[in-house]
């Protein structure tokens, strides 16, 4: 009898652990890796990127978690490098075990990252990183998830801005001659022809390269009337400080967003256009409020790259929130079919144009911002979202 | 098109400068100790930085900002030397290469965790008035950079060639044994060349502040090209790294110019020229040759 109890009881204590050990493992951290480039070229950005994720990971762990669990980021410099980010991508799926990715800025390196993560099949939220490479290769993924507008949706909002300028028939492009540079360049010129805009100049750049007068001589040559740079940030400050030295005045400089702030260009950047994702001037309903708040915990000004990053992990929050536990099915879907409230607007992800099957940002969200000569900036286009007129030609 | 040929080889030429400036102290440490340095682009840098700082926090004019860039590098190398360097040259050779690379990657992952990756302008006025002729502008600060890339450059052929303690590098660099049996202290004047090497690295990141941008990663393609212009100048040969950075200048900037997607492939050009010398003279184009 009494060994019949001991086995009974001993049993019941089996079962009970064998219940309580996945809700004790429950309790651990819901681990995020997070590989970006934060030493090298790229670092710029990946450093803007990774503060708004750290941002949307803080406010999730001052609610108390998801689910009672803590958000635990598991950061990873990627340098910018595809073999070093195909060694991260192993390790943060391998040996950290991460529940999800939020993390990748830089085609080139992301490329070699999601061609090493794949065959975990792992929820993969994208902030950054635009060639199409990567839309045809991975967007198909029902895993695989991207924030950041792909080359064609930047370069048809580009194109769409220079259109909406009264008298521009030409344009001069600079590009950067890496992937990010050429893919951005080539999809300019598509679309540029089919807008009716004459193509003058489409120069290639080595990035950090001192010395950009060859280029900007030859496109005073050509006197365009719009230069476009696409370029990482500091080729786009150096470009538009080299201009002012010598005395280059083109009608109307603009550049690809690239994480640079209005304070960084000083003088040279007067007049400079940048067609960016987003600004904290747009007129987006909640989003002043939400500035004010996030530029009080940065200390400073709160950057378009640094708002990719927090919309990657905020959509990522929101759809484990409706999911009501870390279920991978459910928050694949959840990120699929919500509409996220973020400081871009009310957004989806959606099919695109090349194969990718969830895209948050397109060319519709885009804007462009003039710096003023007082040192400020302001929305100019879209019409629906600008606050000025603007200013061109450059005087 | 005449002004325009003018305005490029003058542009490159001031980019030479700015070169000849980086490779001035690294081709003095190397010729003298046989240190490969790789952490000299990272001393660049940190000069740069201060140069920076000095002018936005304190309102410091970017030429005393130079000159204290210098003389803080200095001390700077002067500890690096005698904290582990010292150490490292009496070891294998490929020590003092993996030493000096770990130096660089940790100077740089440093700066970038105080200092961040964003690229910061010093948005100082131009130390110098443009110069404008016949349809040609050489920015002032671009001809600061030639001058004192120039001076660096006078004063370290200055010290290897005229003064006693060049005398003595100069002997320790050729045979260190037989300079140590005649009596020179080997140890100090190998100091003495990585000091001097650091300080003229500190000097010329006033200079990469003043005509570039400011960020962590700004010493490591100069360094490459640093190197280059050594190799191609002849190793520790100072007129050499001279002329060895106006020919990748030159070749650079004029390709760029007038070559369609020339900013591309310009700076590879360079490169392939450094090649085809090493090639034909693999001491360089004014090192000595050695023979078997």
């Amino acid at each position: 009898m009494w060994t019949k109890l001991r086995r009974l009881m001993a049993g019941a204590m089996l079962a009970g652990t064998a219940i309580a050990a996945p809700a004790l493992a429950q309790q651990g951290p819901i681990k995020i890796g997070v590989p970006l480039p934060l030493t090298g070229a790229l670092a710029g950005g990946g450093t803007q990127i990774l503060w708004g994720i750290q941002y949307a990971a803080d406010e999730i762990n001052a609610e108390g978690g998801l689910f009672g669990r803590k958000i635990e980021l598991v950061v990873e410099d990627t340098k910018g490098e595809p073999n070093t980010s195909a060694g991260i991508a192993a390790k943060l799926a391998t040996q950290d075990k991460v529940d999800a990715f939020v993390g990748g800025f830089g085609s080139t390196s992301d490329f070699a990252l999601l061609s090493a993560v794949q065959r975990y099949e792992p929820i993969f939220v994208h902030p950054g990183s635009s060639s199409v490479r990567l839309e045809e290769t991975f967007g198909k993924n029902d895993w695989y998830y991207h924030v950041y507008i792909w080359d064609y949706h930047r370069q048809k909002a580009a194109v769409n801005f220079f259109k909406s300028i009264p008298g521009v028939k030409t344009l001069a492009i600079a590009y950067e001659d890496k992937l990010y540079g050429t893919d951005g360049a080539k999809f300019t010129q598509q679309y540029a022809k089919e807008a009716g805009l004459e193509v003058v100049m489409n120069e290639p750049f080595r990035a950090g390269t001192p010395d950009f007068a060859p280029i900007l001589n030859r496109a005073k040559g050509l006197n365009p009337d719009v230069l476009f740079l696409i370029g990482y940030s500091g080729d786009n400050i150096q470009i538009a400080r080299q201009a002012a030295q010598l005395g280059i005045k083109p009608k109307l400089l603009v550049t690809q967003g690239a994480g640079e702030k209005r304070s960084d260009f000083g003088p040279a950047g007067d007049n400079v256009v940048v067609v960016d994702l987003w600004s904290a001037k747009q007129t987006t309903p909640g989003l002043a409020e939400w500035v004010k708040k996030a530029e009080a915990k940065r200390g400073g000004e709160v950057v378009s790259s640094a708002v990719q990053g927090y919309v990657a992990m905020q959509t990522l929050r929101d759809a484990a929130k409706a999911a009501g536990s870390w279920d991978r099915a459910k928050i694949l879907a959840n990120l699929g079919s919500m509409t996220f409230d973020t400081p871009y607007g009310k957004v989806a992800y959606t099919a695109s144009e090349m194969g990718g099957k969830h895209q948050l940002i397109t060319d519709k969200s885009m804007i462009a911002v003039q710096y003023k000569p007082d040192g400020g900036q302001e929305v100019v286009w879209p019409a629906e979202k600008a606050a000025a007129k603007i200013t061109y030609p450059a005087p | 098109m005449t002004a325009a040929i003018i305005q490029a080889v003058l542009l490159s030429l001031t980019v030479a400068a700015l070169y000849a400036a980086v490779a001035a102290g690294l081709t003095l440490t190397v010729g003298v100790t046989r240190i490969i340095n790789f952490a000299h682009g990272e001393f660049v840098m940190l000069g740069a930085f201060l140069t920076y700082w000095l002018y936005t926090r304190f309102g410091l004019s970017p030429w005393l900002g130079m000159l204290a860039s210098g003389v803080a590098l200095g001390l700077f190398s002067m500890l690096v030397y005698r904290g582990f360097l010292a150490r490292v040259l009496k070891q294998d050779e490929h020590n003092q290469l993996l030493a000096t690379l770990g130096l660089s990657i940790l100077i740089l992952n440093i700066a970038i965790i105080l200092w961040s990756p964003d690229p910061r302008v010093m948005q100082a006025p131009a130390l110098l008035p443009s110069a404008q002729f016949a349809g040609v502008t050489i920015p002032g600060n671009n001809i600061v950079v030639a001058i004192v890339g120039l001076l660096l450059f006078l004063v370290m052929l200055g010290i290897k060639n005229h003064t006693r303690y060049g005398t003595q590098m100069r002997f320790a660099s050729d045979d260190p044994a037989l300079a140590m049996h005649a009596g020179i202290n080997v140890d100090r004047i190998f100091e003495l060349s990585f000091v001097i090497g650091g300080a003229a690295a500190g000097l010329s990141g006033g200079l990469v502040a003043l005509v570039l941008y400011v960020q962590p990663t700004v010493g490591v393609d100069l360094v490459i090209r640093a190197f280059a212009i050594i190799a191609l100048g002849g190793l520790g040969n100072i007129p050499g790294a001279l002329i060895g950075a106006a020919i990748l200048a030159l070749v650079e900037g004029l390709i760029s110019t007038f070559v369609p997607g020339g900013g591309s492939w310009g700076f590879g050009v360079a490169f392939l020229i450094l090649l085809l010398v090493l090639l034909v003279r693999p001491s360089g184009l004014f090192g000595k040759q050695v023979h078997a």
